[in-house]
Formats: structure tokens, sequence, C-alpha cells
């Protein structure tokens, strides 16, 4: 009968150790280290700042030389067409006698013996 | 007086509102963390968890209801993954299932270490924890939260999203439960002192 009060005793001592329970202080500098665990749990950003400054720079040549390539197509240098003929030749060296005699009179000469 | 937190900037993952955040219910998380696990570090390690995680997850938060509920929720839940990860560990892990956890016997854990219990009320607090720890989770969840963390009945009921009657029959079966158990206990003690 004792030792059955005595149980009954200890369990309402632990019922009553739940109940008066303290409020126990943070420990030392918790919020800090909280704070550099979310920060290491942050994702990763998927593209970073210098990647994209990166494509930037590579889009922004490729489109210069896109454009002065354009360009380039759009005005062609202009190339004379060389139409040269036997009139022109004479007229710019200002030979008088069109005919080839003199040429042939002088073969004829040589191959007389 | 409710502490007032802006939602929205916990939404943007604003670093300001989470140091706010961490700064107004540390204490509160950690306290109750410490009563799930009887241990100072590991209690800080969880507390710290629950924020890590309440950061991941801050979009899944509804507006309009308790962030102190929610952190308790968030706390509570890790509680049992950490469970069942340990039990997992356990050898003969397969079997584990097959048995009642109220059959559990109470096992005296070696590492208490409990800031906020008085040294008259130790080794009581340690059958406590030890007793508690062989209830099954909601019970043990809803005995905890009323008696040692003295929520009432409404509150437990958000954070368990379980109705105030299934919160009311919990602990009543918890308190019925442990009773039992504890009766064990010291009946074993008194005969194994004689």
């Amino acid at each position: 009968m004792e030792t059955n009060n005595n149980i009954e005793k200890d369990i309402e001592k632990v019922f009553d150790a739940a109940k008066n329970i303290k409020q126990a202080d943070l420990p030392m500098s918790f919020a800090e280290k909280t704070m550099q665990r979310i920060n290491s749990a942050k994702p990763a950003p998927a593209v970073s700042a210098y990647l994209l400054l990166k494509v930037a720079a590579i889009i922004i040549l490729v489109g210069l030389n896109v454009y002065t390539i354009s360009r380039l197509l759009e005005s062609p240098v202009q190339t004379e067409a060389v139409k040269v003929s036997m009139d022109d030749l004479v007229k710019d060296y200002q030979v008088t006698d069109v005919s080839n005699d003199w040429l042939n009179n002088k073969t004829s000469q040589n191959e007389q013996p | 007086m409710p502490i007032e937190i802006d939602i929205h900037a916990l939404k943007e993952k604003k670093e300001d509102a989470f140091r706010q955040l961490v700064n107004a219910y540390g204490k509160d998380i950690f306290n109750l963390c410490l009563k799930i696990i009887p241990n100072t570090e590991d209690a800080e390690d969880l507390s710290q968890e629950v924020f890590v995680k309440a950061f991941n997850s801050i979009e899944t938060f509804r507006e309009g209801a308790h962030i102190k509920t929610w952190l308790y929720r968030i706390a509570i839940n890790m509680y049992y993954d950490h469970l069942k990860w340990s039990k997992r560990k356990k050898r003969y892990a397969i079997l584990q299932p097959l048995f009642n956890r109220e059959d559990e016997p109470i096992e005296i854990p070696s590492n208490f270490q409990h800031p906020g219990i008085v040294l008259e009320n130790k080794e009581h607090a340690k059958v406590l924890y030890a007793a508690l720890e062989t209830l099954p989770e909601n019970q043990h969840t809803a005995f905890l939260l009323y008696e040692m963390q003295g929520m009432n009945y409404k509150e437990i009921s958000e954070t368990m999203s379980l109705s105030i009657s299934s919160v009311e029959a919990l602990l009543f079966r918890a308190r019925a439960s442990l009773r039992k158990k504890l009766h064990k206990y010291y009946s074993d003690y008194t005969s194994l002192k004689k």
C-alpha cells in the first residue's frame, strides 16, 4: 500500500516536472549562426552577374560585326568593267594608222633572202 | 503583444526580414526544441534548421495564418523526420513497424542536458522525457504543446492541423498512457531496489 502511494507520488512529480520547465536563454550568437546557415542555404543564382556581362559583351560584338558586314554588302565598291576595244587603244596611244601593214611589210622584208 | 513581421519582405527572402523573424521567435523555437530534444546543442541545431526550412519554404506560408504556429509546425515535423531517420539507423529497423510504439520500455536518455530544469526536478524530468519518447507521435506532440509549452487547445489544433476535440482526445490518451507506463517503470524500479 505504502509502495503504491510512493509510486503515485513519483508519477505526480513527473507530471509536475513537465509544467515546471523554465524558459532557457538563447545560446550565444544564436541569431548570427542562424543567419549564416540561412545564407549558406540560399540557392546559387542560375545566371551570375559576371556571366550576364560576358554574354552582353559577346552580343554587342557580334551585333557590331553583323552591322558592319551588312553595310559593306549594301554599298559594293564600283568596279568599272574594263572594255578595251582596239579603237580605244588606238585613241589612247594616238596611233594614226590602224592597219598593220608596216608589221606585215617588215615581216615580208625579213623573209627576203 | 504580437510581434509585427513583414510577411511580404519574408516572401521576397529579404535578409533583414529573416533576421527580424529570428530575433522575434528564436527564443520560443529554441525552447520548444529543448522540450522536444532535451540537449542544448541538439536543440540549437534543430531550431536553426527550423529557420532555414522556413526560409526555403516561406512561399508556402498562407497569409493570415500565424507565423509562430507555422514555425512550431515546422519544428515538430522536422523532429518527426529526425525520429524516423534515427530509428531507421537502428539495427533491425525493418522489424520496427511490427511493434507498437506504446509497448516500448522507458529508457533514460544519457545525454540529458536541459538548462530550464532545476536540479531537484532533474530525475523526474529525465523519466518524463524518456516516457514521452515511447508515446505515439501525435500524443507526444499534444502533451508537449499543452503541458510543457503551455499552449491552449485552439493553438494546438492550429499547429497540429486537427480539430479541438481531437486534441482533447489525444491529450486524454497521452496522460493515461503516460500514467500506465510510469506506474510500470516505478514498480520495476522499486522492486529492483528491494
